[in-house]
């Protein structure tokens, strides 16, 4: 069990993680898409050829279609996760930090370990609830 | 209410949600991982009927297998930011004030990460 608190330099460090952990996030979604497209730039031109039974290209499309839909709501998800979503761990962590150093705050009488925190600002509301995002990502 | 007890509630709620967001995230990398599933069950079989040239299903079911591993890599990372990742929020989190948080089992989170982010780009 820990119990001691995080130095400075460590904080400074998991702020570090967190944000190459959501970049790496992020590389990976990028990833994912391209996979799609490149998919698609070899599916399509067999689609409009005529190696293939019209029905065939129909219910093909329409699968490859549907299936890069579902992909594309879920990695929107999960882009917001790794966007917004990493904005706040550290924009949190960063205010009990603020806390911890500061005791309580003190109007225009700020720490230079607070200072650090800055120019981590409040991100634009991020909506977790299982509902709105969810609901649009549904597989 | 004092403020102790509502700064605990805060750093409750904030773990809490944090929890949510990545439990979010492996429910969206398991979406993926079904649709793709999905996918190919159907396309398996359009490649196993006589409608399609045979070259031309090898070329479609040779290109689809490729796709397949990429997706996959790349899910496994995303799954892997969910799972350790998350743990590694709170631990810090919470070690950064004082709580008591069991560390992550993993002690360096970024290691398998960057391994499969070379692979899976």
């Amino acid at each position: 069990m820990q119990t001691k608190k995080l130095s400075e330099e460590e904080v400074q460090k998991f702020m570090q993680g967190c944000e190459d952990l959501m970049l790496l996030g992020n590389k990976f979604t990028t990833s994912i898409r391209q996979a799609v497209t490149d998919l698609k730039g070899t599916y399509d031109p067999v689609l409009k050829s005529q190696y293939m039974d019209k029905a065939v290209v129909e219910l093909l499309t329409r699968s490859l279609q549907d299936f890069e839909k579902k992909v594309e709501g879920n990695l929107e998800g999960l882009d917001k996760i790794c966007t917004k979503g990493g904005k706040w761990f550290s924009f949190y962590l960063g205010r009990a930090v603020e806390k911890e150093f500061s005791g309580q705050p003190a109007p225009g009488g700020r720490s230079a370990e607070v200072q650090m925190f800055d120019a981590r600002r409040e991100p634009t509301e991020l909506t977790t609830g299982p509902h709105p995002l969810a609901k649009k990502a549904g597989g | 209410m004092s403020t102790t007890q509502q700064s605990q509630e805060s750093v409750d709620r904030f773990l809490k949600a944090s929890e949510e967001l990545m439990s979010m995230g492996e429910t969206f990398s398991g979406n993926i991982d079904v649709a793709l599933e999905g996918f190919k069950i159907r396309l398996d079989a359009f490649l196993k009927t006589h409608f399609l040239e045979k070259a031309v299903a090898e070329m479609l079911g040779q290109s689809f297998s490729e796709f397949e591993r990429e997706v996959r890599t790349n899910l496994d990372g995303i799954n892997k930011i969910c799972t350790e990742g998350g743990q590694w929020y709170a631990f810090c989190f919470g070690s950064a004030l004082g709580r008591q948080v069991r560390p992550p089992t993993n002690a360096d989170p970024a290691q398998d990460l960057k391994v499969k982010t070379r692979s899976a780009s």
